[in-house]
């Protein structure tokens, strides 16, 4: 039921929202106001959100310029569709998905136009460490240099390894939205996670560089 | 495959922990900066066919030379019983300066359409002069000669009006058509519909955006200038124009509008380009072993809707032929483009929907021509047409290289008068 006094955000609502504690679990009344294009909701739902996005448009893109631009071509696209948001899930969860698909489409674009390496030719060690025995060896590397391991990844194994393992697409999803079988996600997948291990071993602790 | 899991949960906790940190750009100012920017050009592409639409049926009003209500027998005779009071008292009351009639009456007509001008309609101006000495059937019924030949003054279609003494030629010949005394162009209607046909000859503007001329080839500018030329191309559509003034017209309509560049690739591909991974930047060429050769020819068509906002004047006229002067701006909407270009990076062959196009684009048109009268109602004109894209047609994002058609044509048009 849609009566007037729906459309008006109490005090309670906002501080609710403004809690440090609050997940997004956005309240309905705050979801009408951001549907509404009141810029208060549209600031609240940007300042709690555009550091998480950022990374997870540089996680794709591996490049701090463009991931900025993405994130803010995302923005406009979460305001823009916010009316067709049905509540299933959390609206992070939701921005995270038009944040990926900007990245994706973006990515596909660079692809069409030669930029990417191809995946094909890069060059992974053949011997495949311990997973454990490397966890063992890189738990106390910094979340930064970590990071830092991801973005050096190329891009198919990268896109691939951040969908899967940090997005939570499956494998079903991956291929639908990158035009590859499972089977080739899959084994994508898994040369990134042993590019990625590789790497990570490399990296010293406290190595920012 | 638990460590797997092991690996992929602690790699989720580090990122998480980065992703909820307090770096990264959370600056509102620039985020609201562009989301205005964007509200804004979003609301113009909704609200301009509107306005557009609306301007078209719901004009203001705009004062006019003549009304259009076709008026009974009785007001004729009311508004135009010759008035009993000396001319000079009814000039001063009027103040309808005598200029605005045509030259080519005589004094007497002069002074005798001031007199018996009704004071609450403007007068028109008579392209004819008028007969002054002989009784004048209005509607089928005989009237005096003063008021005939004041009624005469008046738009053809707001009554049946001949001279008694034609009655015989005009029982002789029922179809003949009535007296017309106004040239067949002086419309009293005010909505026009137009079909157009037009060929049109294709340029376009071509440049390499300095700031990102490491993209492309540095042969890909000089070998595509030479290789593309313009084409021509056929156009056609639909216009609705409506009178907002004597001589000025609103239009709109929907028009099928082509780009064509004749391409003939001819030319040996002796090198490679090196491309930075990172950022696709060029940063060598790599001579090929063995130089391949290219030599096709083929059309690039580049097809689009268009949607005109136009003014029109027309300024002069005979009895049968109209100028006219028109000029305005339209939005475009991209629906295709066949053929085959270069990849400006690699200089090979590429089917033209390799580049992302701007699915709209906004226009600036004029055309200058004449419409030749066939009746009353149908007029075919000839208007050389401009039509200039005010922007690129390639999608700006990334993209270095710059694409401005502009076209001319001669357009072919059959008008159609709506009463």
């Amino acid at each position: 039921m849609d009566s007037g006094n729906d459309r008006i955000i109490t005090l309670g609502q906002w501080m609710q929202f403004l809690s440090p504690t609050a997940a997004l679990e956005a309240p309905i009344d705050w979801i009408t106001a951001l549907k509404r294009g009141d810029r208060r909701a549209q600031r609240l739902l940007y300042e709690r959100t555009a550091e998480r996005m950022y990374y997870v448009c540089l996680r794709y893109v591996a490049d701090e310029d463009i991931a900025r631009d993405l994130m803010h071509d995302g923005y406009i696209k979460v305001f823009t569709k916010i009316r067709t948001f049905r509540g299933d899930a959390a609206v992070e969860t939701w921005v995270t998905r038009i944040m990926v698909n900007n990245a994706l489409s973006f990515l596909r674009q660079q692809k069409r136009r030669g930029f990417t390496a191809d995946i094909d030719n890069v060059q992974i060690s053949s011997s495949d460490p311990d997973p454990s025995q490397v966890l063992d060896e890189v738990r106390d590397l910094s979340a930064r240099e970590v990071l830092d391991a991801i973005l050096e990844l190329p891009d198919g194994y990268r896109t691939v390894l951040s969908m899967y393992v940090l997005d939570g697409f499956t494998h079903k999803e991956i291929g639908e939205e990158l035009g590859i079988s499972e089977g080739t996600s899959k084994s994508q997948l898994s040369k990134a996670r042993r590019m990625l291990r590789d790497r990570l071993i490399k990296k010293e602790p406290g190595d920012e560089g | 495959m638990k460590d797997e899991k092991d690996f992929d949960k602690w790699l989720r906790s580090k990122i998480n922990d980065l992703e909820s940190g307090s770096e990264g750009p959370s600056d509102w100012s620039s985020m609201e900066k562009k989301l205005v920017t964007h509200e804004r050009a979003r609301f113009i592409r909704m609200v301009w066919p509107l306005a557009m639409l609306i301007l078209v049926m719901f004009r203001p009003e705009v004062p006019t030379a003549f009304t259009p209500r076709k008026p009974l027998l009785q007001n004729y005779q009311e508004w135009f019983s010759p008035n009993p009071e000396p001319l000079y008292v009814m000039r001063k009351r009027e103040e309808t300066p005598e200029e605005t009639l045509k030259e080519d009456l005589r004094p007497d007509e002069i002074q005798y359409a001031l007199l018996i001008q009704p004071r609450h309609i403007n007068f028109p101006t008579p392209r004819r002069s008028i007969a002054m000495n002989q009784p004048y059937r209005v509607d089928g019924e005989v009237v005096t000669n003063e008021v005939g030949a004041a009624l005469r003054l008046f738009p053809k279609g707001m009554a049946n009006i001949y001279p008694v003494d034609r009655e015989s030629e005009k029982e002789k010949s029922p179809e003949a058509k009535p007296d017309v005394i106004r040239p067949l162009w002086d419309e009293d209607t005010r909505w026009v519909i137009s079909l157009n046909v037009y060929p049109s000859y294709s340029f376009r503007e071509f440049m390499v955006d300095g700031t990102k001329s490491q993209k492309v080839h540095k042969d890909y500018a000089g070998l595509l200038e030479s290789s593309e030329k313009g084409g021509v191309a056929f156009n056609a559509g639909v216009d609705v124009q409506y009178r907002i003034g004597k001589d000025l017209y609103l239009g709109s309509g929907l028009q099928f509008i082509q780009t064509k560049i004749n391409a003939a690739y001819d030319y040996t591909l002796n090198e490679v380009p090196k491309f930075d991974p990172k950022n696709g930047d060029i940063i060598g060429y790599t001579p090929l072993p063995d130089p391949v050769h290219f030599d096709r020819d083929n059309q690039n068509a580049y097809h689009y809707l268009h949607v005109p906002l136009t003014l029109s004047y027309k300024p002069w006229a005979t009895k049968r032929l109209q100028l006219t002067l028109e000029g305005g701006a339209g939005l475009l909407f991209f629906t295709g483009a066949t053929g085959t270009t270069l990849n400006y990076q690699t200089l090979t062959p590429v089917d033209i929907s390799f580049y992302e196009y701007n699915k709209q684009l906004t226009t600036i048109n004029a055309r200058i021509g004449a419409s030749y009268f066939l009746t009353r109602s149908i007029s075919v004109g000839l208007h050389p047409t401009l039509l200039y894209f005010t922007e690129s047609i390639y999608k700006k994002d990334d993209m270095p290289v710059y694409m401005t058609p502009f076209s001319m044509g001669l357009n072919f048009n059959v008008q159609v008068r709506l009463n």
